[in-house]
């Protein structure tokens, strides 16, 4: 059965006796909801998560059943055409970062511009840091 | 596929996401508990995340 502790209390625990890594990681991961509109990195970081195999990330609630419509994303109206080209970038990030194409990334600085698509990368980045920290240390079982 | 500059010089990045990230990742250098092979195999894994090739 898959643990259902909050990502962030595996990390504290994990990290306890580390605490210099464990607040820069917790700085980095406060700044990424305000460098990047916190909806928009929510539903990129649960769909993350569904790709990655992990429990969703616990930082960013999310509205009513917009967690759910995630899987249909390319057709579902509860999302706009910037959520899709995040989302599209997303995933090629997290199947394979190297082979991003140029297509998609594009896409996302015509909708967020360069400056908000670099935010967006960085933030994306440190979603993925936690979730696959986490995912190895359930694999390891080294959560005390 | 093509693949080309995407951020034009000059762009601002959020400082205080930008500057956590790095003292984050320095930290995280300075762990020297890991193993040879772990430690190469994150090598390898961070520069194909960066497009570095050496």
């Amino acid at each position: 059965m898959a643990d259902t502790t909050a990502t962030s209390e595996v990390l504290r625990r994990v990290l306890a006796d580390r605490p210099d890594v464990h607040r820069h990681l917790g700085d980095a991961w406060a700044a990424a909801p305000v460098a990047v509109e916190p909806r928009l990195l929510a539903i990129c970081a649960a769909r993350m998560a569904t790709l990655l195999g992990g429990p969703d990330d616990d930082a960013f609630p999310l509205d009513g059943d917009i967690k759910e419509r995630l899987a249909d994303w390319p057709t579902s109206d509860v999302f706009d055409e910037t959520d899709r080209a995040c989302l599209a970038f997303t995933e090629q990030f997290v199947i394979d970062v190297a082979s991003l194409d140029d297509a998609t990334a594009d896409a996302v600085v015509t909708r967020l511009g360069s400056e908000g698509f670099g935010n967006f990368v960085n933030a994306l980045l440190v979603a993925e840091q936690r979730q696959r920290l986490r995912l190895i240390w359930d694999r390891l079982e080294v959560t005390p | 596929m093509t693949r080309s500059v995407r951020l034009p010089r000059g762009t601002r990045i959020d400082a205080d996401l930008i500057g956590a990230l790095v003292h984050w990742q320095a930290a995280a250098v300075r762990q020297d508990e890991v193993d040879p092979m772990t430690t190469e195999l994150v090598r390898l894994r961070c520069a194909r995340h960066h497009d570095c090739h050496t």
